[in-house]
């Protein structure tokens, strides 16, 4: 038995601001595994999580550990659910049919939900896709870029949005995000 | 002076006094006020110098237009150069200074040059300044220099903050004016997503300058009516301060919003915000431009356009002289004369190029048709105009009114070119508008209040309809239709005295003349050696004027003369709001690595490696040079042990039942019979037969592989594998994940890494040599069973491993990894040691694999698998890239072993000159080895192979040096492999 004891921690953890009309949250307790999926094993997967599957550029909710299934790219699908521990995978795949390719990803994004009335006009200073109701309701997601960023957009609920962005420019990424807010706090 | 020119009336809060200076000078405005309102109101009328002679200059224009009232903005740090009065809202505490001259305004010592003028015609320099060529860099161009540009930089940063942004909409209207306002109401009313932006404070456009009627009202009423309906709707978003400055592909539009600098104090929040404005359709509503008559000295200050003059009393009560006249081709610039009058402004005289007008002067005005005027006077404001017949009237302002040009500039920016029209003699948008757009009112050649309003609400609603929008029932907002009669007249003919076309960049009638009698045909040409059209108002008014000029040199009429098409901006944008927040440590993200933070704690220095921040070594006390710190990490993990953070390595997960065959066609090695368990070495070629990039790829189950990358290339090899999944070998069931970012990555490197590792390994799995040889790898448990992944490969040389945890433990990990090695010495090294080593090892970066050589010129031609099909397979067996001369990657010593090496240095054979024709190769990394305790050096050269023991010299002139240097076996040290495999 080796005598050292590794911490895990978090990117942003415990991070929660609230600005005039926009809160700012980091999200640590999600598990993020990325499904490989196909036209033989759609229907598997769906039938598994209980779920329909989502199409391109939308996610559902699954019943899972409070789970989401985003519809990211044609062959692959990123499920989101509660979990902070290190078997995210052993978790999902004993919910999947066996042969599904599966690959944990919960280490590699920060994530942060931004929320509020004001949220949608932060955004707009760094978030080069219509994020007007009409065009991204909830239910919708997108894969685009922030400050050169590559981030994946999801609306959660009526201006409650998650972001999704590379865990080593985490805090460039809160940065940007916590100056959009700043220069249209009003 | 306080406001002496002011009149009753005028869009003004009189209750809001605003304080600002002019050349040091305190003045008083009102809120509302331009700039230049204020300044007319204050009766200033020498405002400017003029480029070239140093004129003096006044107000020209009442807008984005203005070629001669370039200011110098704010103070310090914060000062603008060329600034237009007319546009910048007036603010309290506002610093304003005239530019362009030497001496105070009034007593401008450069004013010298207008005596010279008639040495300084156009395009006088391209002949002047030919002889003798030795005078040009030291002499000519320092003295032109320092009397050329408009306006200075203060040379400091910038202190302001800038923004950018994206919009979205259905319909993009630009312009506030009535054609816009009416289009808005329209499609707002179907519920459209509209955006309506213009450059102006105040939205309305020339309704608020004008007195004219909509719907029975005052316009400028009826504007902030439709204004109030239009903010009323959640689907309509008002741009005001917001100037739509460039048409790019998509229905992608530039749009620069003023947003806190007219509140004129330093702020914590963005002066300007660039927008990226994505538009379904856009509805140019830009309106026209009023244009002058040239006629000798028609650059005094009191000279302006008549919708100004009309402009600065109808909206901002300010009469622009007390005994006005008018200069017109048109009937417009009577209303000049008529507004004025109501405004108990005497009008002195109407001078129209016409032979008649229907239109009514008022009273105790005298009307004189077929009027030209030849002179002018006045040294720093109009005095008089002196007529064709040499009668002399006594003015202080002249309205001059050429007729009006539609905006077509954003129409022109995807190559459109204006067609002419000669019943409003202007060019109007042609056919080839940007996709998605329309052009409606005056940019659309509708002239009058009643059509532009009707065009802009007929527009917007076809432009709903075809959007699948319903359109309200509701008829066009009702107006008059006033006169507009225009006729072509451009210049006087009669008279001596310069007639100017560009008041901006100092062109006159003539210069144009000479300009085609030098053999300028071209539009173009003749723009280019007047400078006309050019700098700031990119010849907004001065262009048609011009174009008809040319026209009667050549003979033809204007549209077979040709006219010049616009680029964006349409009007200036500063560098800063194009860099918007990308300055400095925001240029760019940054990204951390596991061991960012345990590094920082050391002390490490810091070095970008592309996006990355890495480690670059780890000083310690008494080290007071860089080499210190990376000969002790060098030496010491040679010795016992060292770590290094290789975390930024790109790590592609394959998964899938074809994962070994398209791995076997991605590399130039073979791939398909690689146990489980195991890792080997990998070379990927581009379709060209050029080495892409190298990296190791371990197989970790029957269909799951993890290919490393190296870290520069960790975004475009996973593109590569993408692009070859999904469009070479889509048939293949293969999955690609980037892990680069999942996991935290070290190595750790030299003789007792086995013994610091079996500490932290949990002991259920065996890592001996016989049960965990050179090039295994495993997935296995650490510290009590935290997941982790563990390679027995060797970058350094030595006997190695490479660990990696999930990232959340990555920070840990580094600082367990240096409590087990405490026992063994163990060291933490940085970039610069891991380079060393290498270099020592002979292995090959990016500074070998630059995209130019081939695995042959690696030495790893045998490499290349002759068995399978692969990528690059094909082109790489090219002749000229197998050449027995070709070149070998090879080590080099200096023969003096202090000398030091350099990168980038040229082999050249011995008793040769040190010329290209000699060049036989180059030295692609340096590195001073401790181990070997000399330099030495990793390169190519032709037949390098066969040369071994041969002298050369590496010759570095940029630097002065040449170098004799051996070349040797890349493998400084242990060419056998013995330690990397003990």
């Amino acid at each position: 038995m080796a005598d050292y004891h590794l911490e895990a921690e978090t990117p942003f953890g415990g991070y929660s601001k609230t600005f005039s009309n926009v809160s700012l949250r980091a999200i640590t307790d999600k598990a993020v595994v990325s499904i490989a999926v196909s036209n033989d094993n759609s229907k598997a997967i769906g039938k598994a999580l209980k779920t329909k599957m989502p199409s391109m550029g939308t996610f559902v909710s699954i019943q899972f550990s409070d789970g989401k299934l985003l519809a990211i790219e044609p062959q692959q699908m990123l499920v989101l659910f509660d979990n902070d521990s290190d078997d995210s995978i052993e978790a999902i795949a004993k919910q999947l049919p066996k042969t599904v390719c599966l690959n944990d990803l919960s280490d590699s994004f920060v994530m942060f939900e931004i929320s509020g009335p004001n949220a949608r006009k932060a955004l707009e200073r760094i978030c080069a896709i219509d994020l007007h109701p009409n065009h991204f309701a909830p239910g919708a997601l997108a894969r685009t870029k922030m400050e050169h960023m590559a981030t994946t957009i999801i609306c959660e609920k009526t201006d409650t949005y998650l972001l999704m962005s590379a865990r080593s420019s985490g805090p460039s990424f809160a940065h940007a995000i916590e100056t959009s807010i700043h220069n249209t706090n009003t | 002076m306080t406001q002496i020119f002011r009149l009753k009336g005028g869009m003004i809060d009189r209750s809001k006094k605003l304080n600002f200076t002019f050349n040091g000078k305190t003045l008083e405005g009102y809120h509302g006020d331009t700039l230049a309102s204020a300044l007319l109101a204050n009766g200033q009328k020498l405002v400017a110098r003029s480029f070239k002679y140093h004129r003096p200059r006044g107000i020209f224009t009442a807008g984005s237009e203005e070629p001669n009232a370039l200011m110098q903005i704010g103070e310090g740090a914060f000062v603008e150069p060329n600034t237009r009065a007319t546009v910048a809202e007036l603010y309290n505490g506002l610093t304003a200074t005239s530019q362009n001259h030497r001496g105070s305004l009034e007593h401008d010592l450069m004013a010298i040059t207008d005596l010279f003028s008639p040495l300084l015609s156009a395009g006088f320099y391209y002949k002047t300044f030919m002889w003798p060529k030795a005078f040009w860099e030291k002499l000519y161009e320092p003295i032109i220099r320092a009397s050329a540009g408009l306006g200075k930089l203060s040379a400091q940063e910038d202190p302001d903050i800038y923004d950018k942004g994206y919009l979205h909409c259905d319909l993009l209207i630009i312009g506030a004016g009535p054609t816009g306002l009416a289009a808005a109401l329209a499609a707002g009313r179907a519920k459209a997503r509209v955006i309506l932006a213009d450059e102006d404070f105040r939205l309305g456009g020339r309704l608020n300058a004008e007195t004219m009627s909509v719907e029975n009202s005052a316009g400028s009423h009826w504007a902030a009516e439709a204004l109030a309906e239009l903010a009323s709707m959640e689907n309509v978003r008002l741009m005001p301060r917001t100037t739509v400055y460039g048409a790019y592909d998509h229905g992608t539009y530039g749009a620069l919003e003023q947003v806190e600098q007219h509140l004129g104090t330093a702020l914590s929040k963005p002066r300007q915000i660039l927008w990226r404005i994505n538009s379904k359709r856009t509805l140019l509503c830009a309106g026209a431009t009023e244009r002058p008559i040239a006629f000798g000295n028609n650059d005094r200050p009191g000279i302006m356009l008549a919708g100004a003059v009309r402009a600065y009393a109808n909206r901002w009560g300010v009469a622009t002289g007390k005994a006005v006249s008018i200069f017109t081709n048109n009937d417009d610039g009577w209303r000049t004369a008529n507004d004025l009058a109501a405004q108990k402004i005497h009008i002195k005289t109407i001078i129209d190029s016409r032979q008649s007008s229907n239109m009514q002067a008022p009273d105790n005005c005298e009307v004189i048709y077929n009027g030209r005027i030849i002179d002018t006077s006045g040294r720093h404001a109009l005095k008089s105009i002196t007529l064709a017949d040499g009668r002399k009237i006594e003015t202080d302002c002249l309205a001059v009114s050429g007729g009006w040009s539609p905006n077509v500039h954003l129409t022109c920016h995807q190559r459109g070119r204006p067609q002419w029209r000669d019943d409003i003699a202007a060019f109007v948008p042609g056919n080839e508008l940007p996709v998605g757009m329309s052009v409606a009112g005056a940019a659309n050649g509708e002239m009058t209040l009643h059509k532009a309003l009707a065009d802009g609400h007929a527009s917007a609603n076809a432009i709903v309809k075809e959007l699948g929008f319903n359109p309200v029932r509701k008829s066009a907002p009702s107006a008059e239709d006033e006169a507009a009669s225009v006729s072509a007249f451009w210049h006087v003919k009669e008279g001596t005295k310069r007639a100017w076309l560009d008041l901006q960049n100092d062109v006159t009638v003539k210069d144009i003349k000479l300009s085609y009698q030098e053999g300028y045909r071209s539009v173009e040409h003749m723009k280019r050696y007047t400078t006309l059209g050019m700098a700031t108002d990119q010849g907004k008014t001065a262009n048609i004027p011009a174009l008809a000029v040319m026209a009667e040199c050549t003979g033809k009429t204007i549209p077979e003369t040709g006219t010049t098409i616009f680029r964006p901006p349409y009007t200036p944008v500063a560098i800063g709001a194009f860099g918007g927040r990308a300055r400095g440590q925001e240029y760019r993200p940054v990204r951390y690595t596991p061991s960012h933070k345990w590094a920082k704690e050391q002390g490490a220095a810091f070095v970008e490696t592309g996006l990355w921040m890495r480690a670059q070594w780890f000083p310690i006390n008494g080290e007071t040079h860089w080499r210190d710190s990376v000969d002790r990490e060098v030496l010491q993990t040679r010795k016992s042990v060292g770590i290094c953070d290789v975390s930024t390595l790109g790590k592609i997960d394959i998964q899938g039942r074809d994962a070994a065959q398209f791995i076997n066609k991605v590399y130039c090695n073979g791939f398909a019979k690689l146990p489980i368990g195991k890792t080997r070495y990998g070379l990927m070629l581009r379709e060209d037969g050029i080495v892409m990039d190298d990296g190791t790829t371990a197989r970790l189950g029957e269909n799951h592989y993890l290919m490393t990358t190296t870290t520069g290339n960790a975004a475009s090899v996973y593109r590569h594998l993408q692009f070859c999944a999904q469009c070479l070998w889509p048939q293949m069931d293969v999955h690609l994940v980037s892990q680069t970012e999942q996991f935290a990555q070290f190595a750790i490197a030299g003789p007792n890494s086995r013994k610091l590792l079996l500490k932290i390994v949990d002991a259920e799995y065996d890592i001996s040599n016989e049960q965990f040889p050179f090039m295994a790898c495993g997935q296995i448990t650490i510290c009590g069973g935290i997941p982790a992944r563990l390679f027995r490969i060797s970058f350094s040389g030595e006997l190695a491993y490479e660990i990696a945890v999930p990232t959340r433990y990555g920070n840990s990990l580094v600082r367990a990894l240096m409590n087990a090695g405490e026992e063994y010495d163990v060291v933490p090294y940085g970039l610069e040691a891991l380079n060393v080593m290498r270099i020592e090892k002979g292995h090959a970066t990016g500074s070998e694999l630059n995209g130019q050589t081939t695995a042959s010129d690696l030495g790893m031609g045998r490499m290349m698998s002759t068995k399978k099909d692969y990528i690059g397979n094909i082109l790489a067996r090219r002749p000229a890239l197998n050449r027995d001369d070709g070149f070998t990657l090879m080590g080099f010593l200096p023969v003096d072993h202090k000398a030091s090496l350099r990168s980038g240095s040229h082999f050249i054979a011995r008793g040769k000159s040190e010329i290209m024709d000699n060049d036989e190769g180059w030295m692609t990394s340096v590195a001073f080895s401790p181990t070997l305790d000399h330099s030495i050096g990793l390169g190519f050269i032709k037949s390098g192979d066969k040369r071994i023991g041969e002298i050369v010299i590496a010759a570095d002139p940029l630097h002065g040096k040449s170098t004799p240097v051996e070349i040797v076996s890349p493998h400084f040290i242990d060419p056998k492999g013995e330690l990397l495999r003990g």
